[in-house]
């Protein structure tokens, strides 16, 4: 089929080329493991320290954090292959208030996917509970990612670690 | 350097703060739990052990996915901020379970007009305690509704569907804010009653303008307090229950308890009854059942018709005004729904009187 050493050569490159093609197309479909950690670190820290402030500028006196997991499912750019390449990080959040009752699943008070601006300051886009939230969230997401948007997280990892960390923090009753 | 640091850190607080859920969770305060209201019945339908919210009830199902989880994560936050008593010409017709839309969540999607929200069973007449959650404790008073024989359960509710049946003024508690805790008082149902209803609780603050609003799904068909329409298999019948009856423990107290649970196929929860018998010769005034869990099951919500006086792994659950008398050899049950699996073998249960 292939008649020349030249012509083998050029089908191994191509082919290789074509399967790396392929490796880059879907890595950049999704954040690498690593990066996936990472982001997930990094939007955990934003909400959890912004929601305990906003929680107490309430005037509301418990003596409460924010416990927060957190899923990334997307960023952008959407090939971005290392954190400060990214700019937007899209992810599912489930944030539990301590203080108030000792049960992480009772404690828990923030759902969804969130859309979170990497910078100094750092931006949290919430899609607004209520009539119209799935155009909202429509709105925030990139299209590639509206069916992880409304998705369940994949698994419980995240959510085993917030439930340590909220049970670390709430005095056993 | 830190003079940086720390100005970022103010400013990222104040970026983020100015988006970052809207409302204070903290502000939330109350809905009826007994008999439960749509927003406490559907959290209870939807929420797992790891802390997310996955309906199996298809009208919860359906609430969720046009608003979200978030509102339903606040349950007991079915408020208005200016609501000052008002009723009619306020919250207009068709929204009433929402509190209309200027609360700080929009539980408009609450206001669905279908029939297949998480129901509660009734007995016309009958005596209930009315139980309505203390997550923030206000003086006030309840007043509650029942919709007329004849209305429309098919078309959006209206206030000209309602008629009062009673009202409280600072009832006691159990329990504290930030949890389970409620407000209970003893309520008779109106006689006369059948078929499906809904029982609207309008909590209205003494201290501040603010009120809250609980539509409570029933159907009166002889029930006593039971919850259909949670779990898997909602609004429709499930496999055959597994029940695990136990022979009551002989003893002079005065009482029996007999337990028994039914798996209704939901991993991960069952459905308690309780039955006490009057074993005496003369009248019973007053039981009190214990109990021991040895598996880590706990109470999904309140019992009905009892009144839990101490939390799990140590239960004990005694009468409510309204079924402590006993006749010799009478019976009275409480039920609850628990968390957990079916003990086996089943608790050996204590009954004392009173």
């Amino acid at each position: 089929m292939i008649r020349t050493r030249r012509g083998l050569v050029a089908a191994i490159v191509t082919l290789a080329g074509l399967t790396l093609a392929g490796v880059m197309f879907f890595a950049g479909r999704q954040p690498s493991a690593q990066l996936n950690e990472e982001l997930a670190a990094q939007v955990t820290m934003i909400l959890e320290r912004a929601s305990a402030g906003e929680h107490h500028a309430h005037g509301h006196h418990f003596e409460s954090n924010v416990v927060c997991a957190v899923e990334p499912f997307g960023t952008e750019p959407a090939d971005a292959s290392s954190l400060v390449e990214v700019e937007w990080v899209y992810a599912r959040h489930l944030c539990a208030i301590t203080g108030e009752s000792s049960e992480w699943p009772v404690s828990v008070r923030a759902s969804g996917p969130i859309a979170v601006r990497l910078g100094i300051p750092p931006l949290v886009k919430v899609p607004e509970a209520g009539a119209g939230y799935p155009e909202r969230v429509r709105r925030l997401i990139p299209p590639r990612y509206h069916e992880e948007a409304f998705a369940g997280f994949s698994d419980d990892a995240a959510i085993e670690a917030a439930k340590q960390r909220f049970a670390q923090a709430t005095p056993a009753s | 350097m830190r003079l940086f640091k720390s100005a970022a850190i103010t400013a990222v607080m104040v970026l983020i703060t100015s988006v970052l859920m809207a409302p204070s969770p903290a502000q939330a305060h109350g809905v009826t739990m007994f008999p439960g209201s749509r927003t406490f019945l559907c959290w209870q339908d939807g929420l797992r052990d790891n802390g997310q919210i996955q309906p199996y009830n298809p009208a919860c199902a359906d609430a969720v996915a046009q608003s979200g989880t978030t509102p339903l994560y606040n349950w007991f936050a079915v408020l208005r901020s200016d609501g000052a008593g008002r009723t009619t010409g306020f919250i207009p017709d068709g929204q009433i379970c929402s509190g209309g839309t200027g609360g700080p969540y929009d539980f408009s999607a609450y206001n669905a007009v279908r029939s297949d929200w998480p129901l509660t069973h009734l007995t016309a007449g009958a005596n209930i305690q009315m139980r309505h959650s203390n997550w923030a404790e206000h003086p006030g008073d309840f007043d509650y509704y029942i919709t007329k024989n004849g209305w429309n359960p098919n078309g959006p509710l209206k206030w000209s569907d309602l008629e009062p049946f009673g009202s409280v003024t600072n009832p006691p508690k159990n329990g504290g804010p930030g949890g389970l805790g409620y407000y209970y008082w003893n309520a008779q149902l109106p006689s006369g009653k059948s078929g499906r209803h809904i029982i609207f609780t309008h909590w209205i603050r003494s201290d501040s303008n603010e009120n809250f609003y609980s539509c409570s799904d029933v159907v009166f068909d002889g029930g006593n307090g039971e919850v259909t329409g949670v779990g898997p298999g909602s609004g429709t019948p499930g496999p055959g229950p597994t029940v695990t009856p136990t022979d009551p423990p002989p003893g002079d107290s005065g009482c029996t308890a007999t337990w028994k649970a039914t798996d209704n196929g939901w991993a991960g929860h069952f459905q308690g009854e309780v039955t006490v018998r009057n074993t005496g010769d003369s009248a019973l005034n007053g039981w009190t059942v214990s109990w021991t869990y040895g598996g880590g099951q706990a109470f999904d919500g309140t019992p009905w018709n009892g009144v839990l006086s101490g939390q799990p792994p140590n239960v004990t659950v005694k009468n409510t005004t309204y079924n402590g008398q006993l006749a010799p050899n009478a019976t009275t049950s409480f039920g609850f729904n628990a968390t957990g699996s079916i003990p086996n073998p089943a608790p050996a249960l204590t009954c004392t009187s009173p």
